[in-house]
């Protein structure tokens, strides 16, 4: 299939899933209660007039999808708007986005540097001593909750040992332990995937036959095999950022990081609908784009998708 | 001995392990200068192992050289494979030594290009680089004959075919000039004519750079083609050693003689008017006659112009843009206690055939008539009844049976299903004891069986049923010649007591010719030609039919091989929508011998197909 036709197949198939997933979320947050009924909860002598006041000023009182009409449009225009208790959403987003990126492009980059040398290390010497540490360190890592392990990295290293900050966001040194706690996950499957793959790989004829012809072992693992194996471990990738962006929240939250998962879960606790909206949307725009971007690479990888 | 003279490569007294089970016991061989030693012998006699450890490549697979030696005598002198260092062997690896595999569909690194892997080799050993590599791996691949050779540098594994492919291998084994070229099994995966092919270019090959050449087969006619010495092999020994000539006119080993005996051999049957069981040793000599044909009442199966196509989407909108034709127009019939052979290479539909009639694949257009009635128009609950008189057999013995079911759990499910079953444990004894097992392997597992006996509990399933017409799709293909030849017997056994009728799918034209009464020919989803088994074997018409029999290798060492001058693969039957149907009508040449009308014109036809 020629490239453009199967590109716009997806943006397009990504549109849809883009206003699907816009659209439940203005819903459903919607039954979740009333943000007039939050705001004035502390207050006495609540009337119906007040709060129909301020639903109006919210502009809560008209109908669902013009409010979603309005948002859509405003988020295509990028004009994000303002929230309903924290001014306008815009610079509240970007500076999260930029949080969580960093947050999670780290722990990611980590993962990969550690996991591709040593599963390739397992699978090249396999059933030897290395390959049984490298599986056993995996499944440890494997088997710890992340905000378990979160939570224990604080209590060593910054209540124990003081050594690094408890939480919020201080300059690079609070990096760590957020990225190592997301890390170890990742690292944990990536080495099992990168494992398995070359194993996968390297039992395949093609090895034997390049092999065969004389080639190193540096070659036959780090252009034949390791090219082959890139196809699987790209679309694991993509796979994987999905919960990647659900396990960020729970860390993001454990370590105070004043990133999307942070900002999402308070603009539950305030109904601030808006906000929410946003966020939600955002991400979803970038898993869809990550995986659109795993299926570019793929036929980058792949000559058999890209000449089909 | 003189430089000239001496062996190119002498293994002495080498045996192999894998753990702590030997795979080869003090073999001993030598390959001549310039000549072919075949290595012959069935799965697991160890003939692959030893060409792995010839190349110093086993411990990639595991397995080690536990005593004895390798040594290459290349014009650079005596090299010892067994005690080299890694650096060495590399230097001999695809330079002085290069292998050829056996399956050309994954011998090539799918993610580069064609060019890129020959020019892998050619930079290594031969210092190639940019254009010159270029140049020299274009010039290899014309070499091979491959059509079109410069152009197919640029190309992926996965847009040529499996003889384009094993051409490409061939042309990076021969890149260095190597002394030695090892060829495991090289043709076991290619159709027929595409066999015949290969084994020229090796043969020019051989003349082209003096190469001596190590020929692993299972296959004796090729042997028969190709070796100037053989080397049979049981069970990790050297059973029997000699001059080609010798080794097969005149076995002196007993395994030897058993083996040649349960190889089919085409033209063995010249003459005798029905199929006839293989003599196998200790089995009662197969008499003429034991297999007549049926006479030719109401036919069993009748198929009439069945067209079944499958459809291929592409663009935006997954438009069906072409279609495999893969069965054109099919009709035959099959009678009771009848074998017809449906023959022809991949691509030709013959197991497409066999699907439709099952139905398991819907036919676009056409009737299946079985005892007279017309299948595809019953409703769905009619129709179940006879997906039990038609049963199946499948090439895999491995794949075929469901590995956690016990073989009563096999055998009872499907009497279960057609509410058969009675007396589950006198069934199944007695189902097991028709296909010469005992009745006490019913509670074992698939993988506690070998190939063999894997393949007769899938016929026990088949029979379970008890069925009017069993398709075998290349049922005997996957097996060693000694346990297809048991298993061809034991399916004729069971057609003469149970006047049960086959469908026998295959591409093999000597086991066609061993059990069929009729044959029908494919090329492309259109039967070509159809007839007795005398008619199409003896007095072929079709100018594909003789072609295809041309092209089986004949186990007689005595007869120089054929030149093959033919080239080009067989014709893809993939058509765009709207491509004008192209159909052909037959003439009947003798009673009961069909002849596609577009014979004499057959090589534009197939042109035009192939355009």
């Amino acid at each position: 299939m020629p490239i453009l036709s199967f590109v716009l197949k997806r943006v397009i198939q990504a549109g849809f899933v883009l206003v699907a997933v816009t659209l439940f979320v203005s819903f459903a947050i919607r039954l979740t209660g009333d943000p007039a009924v939050m705001m004035l909860r502390e207050s006495a002598n609540v009337t119906p007039e007040d709060l129909a006041r301020i639903r109006e000023g919210l502009g809560l009182n008209r109908p669902f999808l013009v409010q979603y009409w309005d948002f859509i449009t405003g988020l295509l225009t990028g004009d994000l708007g303002a929230s309903f208790f924290r001014g306008a959403i815009g610079p509240l987003v970007s500076d999260a986005l930029g949080a969580t990126l960093l947050l999670a492009l780290t722990s990611l980059a980590v993962s990969l540097v550690i996991s591709i040398p040593l599963g390739i290390y397992a699978a090249t010497h396999r059933g030897s001593f290395g390959d049984q540490l490298v599986r056993v360190l995996s499944l440890a890592g494997l088997s710890f909750p992340n905000f378990w392990l979160g939570i224990m990295l604080v209590l060593i290293f910054s209540v124990t040992l003081r050594w690094l900050p408890p939480s919020g966001f201080m300059g690079p040194a609070s990096l760590i332990m957020p990225a190592v706690t997301i890390g170890v996950i990742l690292t944990s499957t990536n080495l099992r995937i990168v494992r398995t793959t070359m194993l996968d790989v390297l039992s395949s004829q093609f090895i034997m036959v390049a092999r065969a012809k004389g080639l190193s072992q540096t070659a036959v693992i780090y252009k034949h095999a390791l090219r082959n194996s890139s196809i699987a471990l790209v679309t694991y990738l993509g796979l994987q950022f999905g919960s990647l962006m659900g396990g960020l929240v729970v860390v993001e939250l454990v370590f105070n990081w004043p990133g999307m998962g942070t900002l999402a879960i308070e603009a539950i606790a305030q109904r601030d609908y808006p906000i929410l909206q946003t966020v939600i949307s955002i991400l979803a725009v970038m898993i869809v784009a990550v995986n659109l971007l795993v299926d570019l690479t793929y036929m980058l990888l792949d000559p058999r998708i890209r000449l089909e | 001995m003189s430089e000239t003279t001496a062996p190119i490569l002498t293994v002495e007294n080498l045996s192999i392990a894998f753990g702590a089970t030997e795979a080869v016991r003090g073999l001993s061989f030598e390959v001549p200068r310039g000549g072919t030693l075949a290595i012959v012998g069935e799965s697991g006699s160890g003939k692959s192992v030893t060409s792995m450890a010839a190349m110093g490549l086993l411990k990639f697979t595991g397995g080690r050289v536990t005593s004895g030696s390798i040594r290459l005598n290349g014009p650079s002198g005596e090299t010892e494979i067994t005690g080299a260092s890694e650096a060495d062997l590399r230097r001999i690896r695809g330079n002085r030594v290069s292998m050829i595999f056996q399956e050309p569909m994954t011998s090539l690194d799918p993610v580069f290009t064609i060019g890129s892997q020959i020019g892998e080799a050619l930079k290594l050993h031969r210092g190639l680089r940019g254009k010159a590599a270029r140049d020299e791996a274009a010039r290899l691949l014309e070499l091979v004959r491959l059509p079109n050779a410069r152009a197919q540098l640029d190309r992926y594994p996965h847009q040529l075919s499996g003889g384009m492919r094993q051409r490409v291998m061939i042309a990076m084994a021969v890149s260095c000039r190597p002394d030695l070229l090892i060829a495991d099994e090289p043709t076991t995966a290619l159709d027929v004519t595409i066999q015949a092919q290969i084994l020229q270019i090796i043969r020019d090959m051989q003349e082209e750079f003096g190469t001596s050449v190590i020929f692993i087969s299972h296959d004796m006619g090729v042997v028969s083609e190709m070796a100037d010495e053989i080397v049979v092999m049981r069970h990790g020994e050297m059973v029997e050693a000699g001059p080609a000539e010798e080794v097969i006119l005149r076995p002196k080993a007993d395994y030897t003689r058993a083996l040649m005996a349960a190889v089919p051999k085409i033209g063995a049957m010249q003459g005798a008017e029905a199929p006839r069981k293989f003599d196998l040793p200790g089995q009662a000599a197969a008499e003429a006659g034991d297999h007549p044909a049926p006479e030719r009442g109401e036919p069993l199966v009748r198929l009439e112009k069945v067209t079944t196509r499958y459809d291929i989407t592409s663009g935006f909108f997954g438009r069906v843009s072409h279609r495999v034709h893969a069965a054109e127009d099919v009709s035959f019939e099959i009678h009771p206690g009848e074998t017809l052979a449906l023959v022809g290479e991949s691509g030709s539909g013959k197991s497409t055939v066999g699907k439709t009639l099952q139905q398991l694949v819907a036919p676009v257009s056409g009737r299946i008539l079985y005892r007279g009635t017309d299948i595809l128009s019953l409703d769905p609950t009619q129709r179940q009844r006879f997906k039990r008189e038609i049963q199946y057999i499948f090439q895999d013995p491995y794949g075929s049976l469901n590995p956690r079911k016990t073989v009563k759990q096999s055998l009872t499910e499907p009497m279960a299903t057609h509410g058969l079953l009675k007396d589950a444990d006198a069934q199944v004894a007695e189902l097991l004891t028709s296909v010469g097992l005992r009745p006490e392997h019913a509670g074992r597992y698939p993988h506690e069986f070998s190939g063999g006996q894997r393949q007769r509990i899938a016929i026990a399933r088949a029979l379970a049923v008890d069925p009017g017409l069993i398709i075998a799709d290349e049922a005997v293909s996957a097996l060693d010649v000694s346990v297809q030849a048991q298993v061809i017997n034991l399916m004729m056994d069971i057609q003469a007591r149970r006047g049960l009728a086959y469908l026998f799918i295959s591409h093999d034209m000597a086991v066609v010719e061993r059990v069929s009464h009729r044959v029908a020919v494919m090329y492309l989803g259109e039967i070509v030609e159809m007839g007795t088994r005398r008619q199409i074997f003896e007095n072929p018409q079709h100018p594909y039919t003789k072609r295809l029999l041309r092209a089986v290798p004949v186990m007689d060492p005595t007869r120089p091989p054929e030149r093959v001058t033919l080239t080009g693969d067989i014709p893809s039957p993939v058509r765009a929508v709207g491509d004008p149907r192209r159909s052909h009508g037959f003439v009947e040449v003798a009673p009961g011998h069909l002849l596609a009308d577009n014979h004499e014109n057959f090589e534009q036809y197939r042109e035009g197909i192939a355009s």
